[in-house]
């Protein structure tokens, strides 16, 4: 195998690495749930499961390896629409966007952009039906016609993800109000429960201070905070997590060898630098393993990782401090910095 | 649109070109419109306007209404929006379809030519307790012939019931919704049609001629009577025929219109109530005696039409329906027969002459070529009602009919006419005295319109000639060598004021008074053809004679000849003093002077020929001699013709002539 070919297997292996995270399995599990729950109760007021975590933390990796374990497991044709629906928020999103995503993310079986675009350039509400249940929708034509292919696809749930897009920064709370509204109604008229994922950011969406209304259809929200090493169970949560990571670049047949890369004091120096956000583990092996096959080594070695850290984290602002070569500081030092 | 929409629809560009249709369509239910097809899943797909939808076949339009006319082309394409099949999108779509020789456009109908004008396209017309059974558009509620849904029989509304606004294709919540205020229709029924109240069968024989549904068009094709299936018409030209017998039965009896008014407007949809409809599927279900029922129908409103004449004004409606341009040439032929059936049924005079079964009746100019006689006679015949005549009394012109069996026996009267001047001559006889043999029935007068045919008085020949060959049988020829007396010269010896000739012919024909054939007579007439053998023999008939009974008894009217006769001078004197004015008339054309005002002006006044014979004096000296003595006439009219003087003068002169004792 060519360092080039190497590298491409990395490039496109690395992407689809699903390495269970407990916390993630605790969250697919709550989905899986309000999923079942949904399909028997579908029509009635549904539920809404935030999902609040940092960015890097796997939320949407995991939402995608999820949705392919379901058209396996659950054996869903290749043109039928997906049980769950994984919608990606754009950015200053409103009410009419969340409708164009929702149909964006439905593709052949939303709506041919042509419609779409008619509805979104309406300076008008859509007319009412009287007594109709998502009558509430008619603001926004695009996100009934949303609601509605939602509806007929026979989606189960709802996975919306970038919640923390509805947060503009510029200060425009209606925007963000009238959105959480729209999910609001869509779970109230039972279309189909809905799981909001973002990062912290998002809290303020579902702070019963700003919008008590919201937070009534809510369930129980998943964290997914950074893994805090100085409780004994999480620091079994991280190393694990290390340990599956190293052996996953071998099973991909990126490195010959298996890599353990719990090793010396990589584990202090990896919590060093991620400060227990798994998703900074994942990213800052994978700049270290590029570094390790062009210089054509075996194994991950610590130089390798310590370039990594300055030429990806560092610069990144992910840290200010190379463990790998000055030696990890104490926990104390990381906590205050995240 | 802001560009932040651009920006949105720039992402889903990438991945929203995949889809290019409805994903989850509802298939096609037998029936229903392309439109409504069209509309029930854009409303499914929560897409309230049509066109955007539309704009994905590739169809750029803003009136979605008539996709159904105008895009018979893209037929693929629909299909492809709507995942069906292009079958089905093919039926549902309505080309133009060329009928040679009718004025209207026509257009397929689920495979049925129909006129383009009953279907209704910009309004949605639905019937909400058809939508509770299935909420989509039925296509039969597109014709505006059916105010009804012919499945739940509820009159059908092309309105909202709570907002008031018309319903339309452009916008869609649902075919069950109004798209202007979101009611659901199916909360507000319609008054359903009583089926109790009209023929229902009927009124589905017109459905099914044209409904979506081929099994019901079969129904309505073996249901066609026997009468009609000859003429292989199909169920559009049928339907076509069901629409216009409607139209008849709607239009007003008295309107003035000389060609029917077809369904036009909405307003004259509107009279097409079922009832009329089933009324005008039974016309056609009970071919021809159903058509014989319209035509009674149309008949007792006569009346009410304007004209007089013949088929217009009995059948109206009826009959303009055999002129109509929609209907199929068969069907026009077929009720042109049904109708002179009809008018031979009713026996109702026709104007026409190509229109009248027989020559029973027959123009009075027609009759008065055929029967040689004057136009102007036979004109004054029918309005002195003479003869039977028909015209048209309310216009001031008219044609006018007579029956011609009763002009044909008159002018066969007329080859047995003989003049009442001939007769004169024939008998030798004064007119008088002829009126007595027509009163006592030897000689028959004509009178009626053959009287008419000359101003004159004219007699039966037939008749004169049974006379005179009874009067000649009795009469022996002649001793040799004895000529005897002329009858004529007979009575003149016996100088009565008034000769009985009807007593003489009597006796003779009796034989009481004996006569014979004169061997030389001077002439034909019958009274100087016979002779007596002494001229006393006819003393006994003429010296009972009363005066009295001159003037043909009974009679109080008179001619001029026999006027002329009575005052013993000639008619152009009578004409003359009608003309001045001292005798006068009753105003009439042939018998103008009553017995009464001729008897008193003989009463009155005394004319040159009896003071000549009285006197016995020559004509010329009447006036002078009757100057010396101081009498002067009271009137002559032109220079000294028609003399008259007034009687009481002259009779003292006369009687005391005859005093004086001969001088005169």
């Amino acid at each position: 195998m060519t360092i080039s070919q190497q590298l491409q297997l990395l490039g496109s292996a690395s992407k689809t690495f699903l390495i269970e995270h407990p916390r993630l399995t605790e969250a697919v599990d709550r989905m899986d749930k309000l999923r079942e729950i949904g399909r028997d109760t579908i029509g009635k007021p549904q539920k809404i499961l935030p999902v609040i975590g940092p960015s890097g933390s796997g939320k949407s990796t995991n939402i995608r390896a999820w949705r392919d374990k379901i058209v396996i497991t659950e054996n869903i044709p290749q043109d039928a629409p997906h049980p769950v629906l994984h919608v990606t928020l754009s950015a200053k999103a409103t009410v009419k966007t969340l409708g164009a995503d929702i149909l964006h993310a439905l593709g052949e079986n939303g709506l041919p952009i042509e419609v779409i675009s008619d509805m979104l350039g309406r300076q008008r509400g859509r007319r009412a039906r009287v007594a109709d249940p998502m009558n509430d929708l008619k603001d926004a034509q695009v996100m009934y016609a949303a609601a509605t292919a939602l509806k007929i696809a026979g989606v189960q749930l709802l996975a919306l993800d970038e919640i923390h897009h509805l947060v503009h920064s510029d200060g425009a709370i209606k925007t963000a109000w009238s959105v959480s509204e729209t999910l609001k109604v869509l779970a109230d008229t039972g279309v189909c429960p809905i799981a909001v994922i973002g990062t912290y950011e998002a809290r303020r969406l579902i702070s019963a201070s700003n919008n008590p209304q919201f937070v009534q259809r809510c369930t129980t929200p998943i964290a997914l905070d950074p893994l805090d090493i100085s409780i004994p169970d999480e620091l079994i949560l991280f190393a694990g997590y290390v340990n599956s990571l190293g052996k996953q670049y071998h099973r991909a047949g990126i490195f010959p060898e298996p890599q353990n890369l719990t090793r010396e004091d990589f584990l202090a120096c990896y919590y060093d630098v991620s400060g227990g956000v798994i998703g900074t583990v994942s990213r800052l092996t994978e700049a270290a393993a590029e570094y390790a096959i062009r210089r054509g080594a075996k194994t991950i070695d610590r130089e390798d990782l310590s370039l990594a850290t300055r030429r990806w984290a560092m610069s990144l602002d992910i840290t200010d401090h190379d463990p790998w070569a000055n030696g990890a500081r104490d926990l104390q030092t990381i906590k205050k910095r995240a | 649109m802001g560009h932040h929409h651009a920006a949105i629809l720039a992402k889903l560009a990438t991945k929203q070109d995949s889809c290019r249709r409805l994903p989850f369509c509802d298939p096609p239910i037998p029936g229903e419109s392309l439109v409504g097809l069209l509309a029930r899943n854009v409303a499914k797909h929560g897409i309230d306007r049509v066109a955007p939808v539309l704009k994905v076949a590739g169809i750029d339009t803003l009136i979605p209404d008539t996709i159904a006319t105008t895009h018979c082309d893209s037929v693929k394409e629909i299909a492809a929006l709507l995942s069906t099949t292009p079958e089905e999108i093919a039926a549902r779509c309505h080309r133009d379809v060329d009928v040679p020789g009718r004025p209207d456009s026509f257009f397929e109908w689920f495979g049925t030519p129909i006129r383009s004008a009953y279907r209704e396209v910009n309004r949605r017309r639905v019937s909400p307790l058809s939508l509770r059974t299935s909420p989509h558009h039925r296509a039969v509620w597109d014709l505006r012939v059916f105010s009804f849904c012919p499945d739940s029989r509820e009159t059908l509304i092309s309105d909202c019931p709570a907002c008031g606004k018309g319903l339309g294709w452009r916008w869609t919540l649902g075919i069950a919704y109004c798209e202007h205020c979101g009611a659901d229709l199916r909360e507000h029924p319609q008054p359903q049609i009583e089926v109790a109240d009209i023929d229902a069968d009927a009124l589905d024989f017109v459905v099914d001629l044209v409904h979506p549904d081929p099994d019901r068009k079969a129904r309505a094709r073996s249901a066609v009577p026997s009468a009609l299936v000859p003429m292989g018409l199909d169920n559009g030209e049928l339907f076509e025929f069901a629409v216009g017998v409607a139209c008849a039965i709607t239009t007003e009896p008295d309107s003035p219109r000389a060609i029917m008014r077809r369904v036009k407007t909405l307003d004259d949809f509107a009279k097409l109530t079922p009832a009329v409809l089933a009324q005008a599927g039974r016309v056609i279900l009970g071919w021809p005696d159903g058509f014989h029922a319209l035509a009674d129908d149309m008949r007792a409103k006569a009346d009410l039409r304007v004209g007089y004449w013949g088929k217009k004004k009995e059948l109206g409606p009826a009959l303009w329906l055999a002129r109509d341009a929609y209907l199929a040439p068969a069907i026009k032929q077929e009720l042109h027969a049904r109708i002179d059936d009809n008018m031979a049924k009713a026996g109702v005079l026709l104007r026409r002459a190509e229109q009248r079964a027989a020559d029973a009746v027959v123009n009075i100019g027609r009759a008065a070529e055929e029967f040689d006689i004057d136009l102007r006679v036979l004109s004054r015949w029918a309005k002195n009602g003479l003869v039977w005549s028909e015209r048209n009394t309310e216009a001031r012109m008219s044609i006018i009919l007579v029956n011609r069996a009763e002009i044909a026996a008159i002018a066969k009267q007329r080859e047995d006419r003989i003049g009442a001047r001939d007769l004169k001559v024939r008998l030798g006889i004064d007119p008088l005295a002829i009126e007595d043999l027509v009163q006592a029935g030897f000689v028959r007068r004509h009178d009626g319109a053959v009287a008419d045919i000359t101003k004159g008085v004219s007699y039966s020949r037939a008749s004169v000639e049974t006379f005179l060959t009874s009067v000649m049988a009795q009469a022996r020829p002649a001793a040799k060598g004895k000529e005897g007396v002329r009858l004529s010269k007979a009575v003149k010896r016996a100088a009565v004021e008034r000769a009985p000739w009807l007593d003489i012919f009597q006796a003779v024909i009796d034989g009481r008074l004996r006569v014979h054939v004169h061997p030389a007579p001077d002439n034909l007439a019958l009274t100087t053809s016979l002779a007596v053998a002494d001229a006393a023999d006819i003393a006994p008939f003429v010296a009972g004679s009363p005066r009295a009974d001159a003037v043909g008894a009974g009679l109080d009217r008179m001619n001029t000849h026999e006027a002329a006769a009575f005052l013993m001078c000639t008619e152009p004197a009578l004409a003359d003093f009608i003309k001045s004015g001292i005798l006068p008339t009753n105003g009439s054309i042939m018998w103008k002077l009553d017995q009464a005002a001729v008897e008193a002006f003989r009463k009155d006044y005394i004319l040159c020929n009896e003071i000549a014979h009285r006197c016995k004096w020559g004509y010329r000296f009447v006036r002078p001699r009757l100057a010396d003595r101081c009498v002067e006439p009271v009137h002559n009219a032109d220079r000294n013709k028609h003399l008259v003087w007034v009687r009481a003068d002259v009779e003292a002169v006369i009687a005391d002539i005859i005093q004086q004792g001969g001088k005169r």
